[in-house]
C-alpha cells in the first residue's frame, strides 16, 4: 500500500516534469528554429515516457 | 582510426542479441574502435562482450535524481543530459548505428550525427520529425512487435541495421552444448513471462525420473530468492543447487561457458545462454514472439503455451524427452541454421507473413482465399486510388484534408493483419519523406501511393470471380 502511494506520487511528479519540459520546448522554439537544445528537451521527455530512467526497469 | 558507436538502449536480452552484430563489425573491420551506449543499469551485459572497446553508460540515475528532486529546476536535468551529449559529440564518431528502435534513441542518434557521419537506425529529420534511414530499421518500425507477423529474428534485424552479414561464428561465444548441468531459470524480465514455483518443481521432479545424469542449478534474480527456495524445497534439496539471486552476469557467463542445458522463459539469461551455445528449451507463452527473440543455439527449441498449465502436459513431457535425447521435436519450433528461421512440423506460414515476404523480399504475391481479407484489399485499393486523386488534383475535395484519408487508412489497417502489413509499409515509407515544399512532399507521397498500387495490382480483380481461381 505504502509502495503504491509512493509510486503514484512519483508518477504525478514526472507528469508535472513532462509539462515543464513541454513549456521549455515551446519557449526554445519561440526564440529559435529547432535546435540542439530543443532536441535535448524532447529526448528527456522520451526518457520519462519510456521509463528509461526508472531504477526498476 | 574509424570510430563506430552502437546505441543499444533496451535491456539485457536485447544487448545480448546485439553481440553478434558487434562481433561481425570487428570481424569485418578489425581496426575499428567500437563504442556502445547502453543504459547504466544494463551496462554489465555490454561490458561482457569481448568485442566492445568502450562502454558509455547513459547517466540515467543522475538525470533521474535531478528530475525527482522537487527543489531542482527542470533546467538542471536538461543540463546534465546536454553536457553528456556535448561530451559524446567531442568523441566524433564516423558511424552511428542505432539498434535500439525507440524514440529516445532517435534523438540521441540525430544529436551525434554530422554531415560526414554514416547513420543507420532511428533518427530525426533536420526539423525534428522522426526519420529512419535504413531498410532494416524501417522494416522493424513497420512490422515488428506483439501481434504482428514478422518472421525475422531481432538478432538478424540488428545486424541489418549495422550493415553486416552474420556468420555462424558471430553468434556463439563458447565452444558448444555438451555439459553436465541443467540450468533452470525461474525468473523472467516481466511478470507475464514468468512461470510459478509449483510448475518448475513439477518439471524438475519429472526430469529427475528421466535419469539424465545431470545436476540441476536454479538461477534467478535477487527478487526471485523466495521463489527459488520454494522450488528447491519441492524439487529436492540434495538434487537441486539453488543459485537464485547469487550470480553476477560475469559469473553466469562463466557457468554457461562450461556448456549444458538451459530451461526457461524468454529473458536476459536465456539470451546469454544462446550466446554461450547452450542447448535451450524455451517455455514461451503470452505476448512473447519466439520468431523475434527465441533461442537459436544448437539443439534449441521453443515450446509455446497459451498459459501455464495446472499439470505437466503429456505433450510437454514427450517434448522434453526428445530434447534431452537430441531427437527431432514433434510440437516444438526449432531453429534451422540453413533456413535462418524457426521450423516446426506444423504449417506455420500465415498469409500475413507471406505478404511480408512479397512486400519486402520480392517473393510471389500469396493467394488470398479468405473473402474477408479479399474484401479488405479491395477497400485498400479504392482508398489508395482516392488518396492518389487527392494528391494529383489540387481541386479535389480532399486535397487539403489528407488527414481524413490517413485516418481511414489507419482504421482499415486494424481490420486485419494482412491489411496492416500493407498499410504500415506505406505509412513508414511516408515518415521518411524529408522536409521540403508542399509540392515536393506531395510528389514523393504520390510515388509511394503509386508503389502501393503496383504492389496491390495482383489483388485488383472483379469480386464476381471466385477468389481462389484468380491466380
Amino acid at each position: 500500500m505504502k509502495n503504491q502511494t509512493h509510486k503514484k506520487k512519483v508518477e504525478a511528479h514526472l507528469e508535472m516534469r513532462l509539462k515543464q519540459l513541454n513549456d521549455l520546448y515551446k519557449k526554445i522554439l519561440d526564440s529559435h528554429k529547432y535546435n540542439q537544445d530543443a532536441e535535448n528537451v524532447r529526448a528527456l521527455q522520451e526518457m520519462i515516457r519510456e521509463n528509461t530512467l526508472s531504477p526498476n526497469r | 582510426m574509424t570510430k563506430i558507436l552502437c546505441l543499444q538502449l533496451a535491456r539485457y536480452g536485447d544487448i545480448f542479441q546485439a553481440w553478434p552484430s558487434w562481433r561481425a563489425l570487428k570481424r569485418m573491420h578489425p581496426q575499428v574502435h567500437l563504442s556502445v551506449v547502453v543504459r547504466e543499469r544494463f551496462q554489465s551485459a555490454a561490458r561482457l562482450s569481448p568485442d566492445v572497446d568502450e562502454v558509455i553508460p547513459l547517466p540515467g540515475q543522475e538525470i533521474f535524481g535531478s528530475l525527482l528532486n522537487p527543489e531542482a529546476p527542470i533546467e538542471s536535468a536538461v543540463q546534465i543530459y546536454s553536457q553528456w551529449i556535448e561530451y559524446l559529440k567531442t568523441l566524433s564518431f564516423d558511424q552511428v548505428i542505432n539498434q535500439s528502435y525507440n524514440p529516445l534513441s532517435s534523438f540521441l542518434t540525430h544529436s551525434l550525427s554530422h554531415e560526414k557521419t554514416r547513420v543507420t537506425g532511428y533518427s530525426r529529420h533536420e526539423d525534428g520529425y522522426f526519420y529512419i534511414p535504413d531498410f532494416g530499421s524501417r522494416y522493424f518500425y513497420a512490422q515488428v512487435g506483439p501481434g504482428r507477423s514478422n518472421r525475422f529474428h531481432v538478432t538478424d534485424l540488428m545486424a541489418l541495421t549495422a550493415g553486416v552479414e552474420l556468420q555462424k561464428e558471430d553468434h556463439y561465444f563458447s565452444e558448444g552444448p555438451t555439459g553436465s548441468k541443467i540450468f533452470i531459470h525461474l525468473g523472467a524480465s516481466e511478470s507475464h513471462k514468468r512461470l510459478s514455483p509449483s510448475f518448475w518443481a513439477k518439471l524438475i521432479l519429472f526430469l529427475r525420473q528421466q535419469n539424465i545424469g545431470a545436476e540441476f542449478i536454479l538461477l534467478g534474480a535477487k527478487d526471485d530468492v523466495s521463489f527459488g527456495e520454494d522450488v528447491q524445497r519441492i524439487g529436492g534439496r540434495k538434487e537441486v543447487i539453488n543459485l537464485v539471486g547469487q550470480t553476477t552476469w560475469t559469473e553466469l557467463g562463466a557457468l554457461f561457458r562450461a556448456g549444458g542445458w538451459f530451461l526457461g522463459a524468454d529473458s536476459g539469461p536465456m539470451q546469454l545462454a544462446t550466446r554461450m551455445n547452450l542447448q535451450i528449451f524455451n517455455l514461451s507463452f503470452g505476448q512473447v514472439s519466439h520468431w523475434e527473440t527465441g533461442p537459436r543455439s544448437t539443439n534449441s527449441r521453443v515450446y509455446r503455451m497459451k498459459e501455464e498449465p495446472n499439470v505437466l502436459p503429456e505433450e510437454l513431457q514427450e517434448e522434453l524427452r526428445l530434447f534431452f535425447h537430441k531427437q527431432d521435436p514433434v510440437r516444438c519450433f526449432w531453429w534451422d541454421q540453413n533456413l535462418n528461421s524457426y521450423r516446426s512440423s506444423r504449417p506455420n506460414d500465415s498469409l500475413s507473413s507471406q505478404i511480408l515476404e512479397y512486400l519486402y523480399l520480392d517473393k510471389h504475391p500469396p493467394m488470398v482465399s479468405e473473402n474477408s481479407v479479399y474484401e479488405g484489399l479491395k477497400k485498400l485499393v479504392d482508398l489508395n486510388d482516392l488518396y492518389l486523386l487527392a494528391l494529383i488534383d489540387p481541386k479535389h475535395g480532399l486535397a487539403n484534408r489528407l488527414e481524413v484519408l490517413d485516418e481511414a487508412l489507419e482504421v482499415l489497417s486494424l481490420q486485419s493483419e494482412e491489411l496492416g502489413v500493407f498499410i504500415r509499409w506505406l505509412t513508414t515509407e511516408k515518415l521518411c519523406v524529408p522536409p521540403g515544399s508542399p509540392s515536393k512532399i506531395r510528389a514523393l507521397y504520390r510515388d509511394l501511393h503509386m508503389a502501393l498500387k503496383a504492389k496491390l495490382k495482383p489483388y485488383m480483380w472483379d469480386l464476381e470471380t471466385p477468389v481462389a481461381s484468380k491466380f
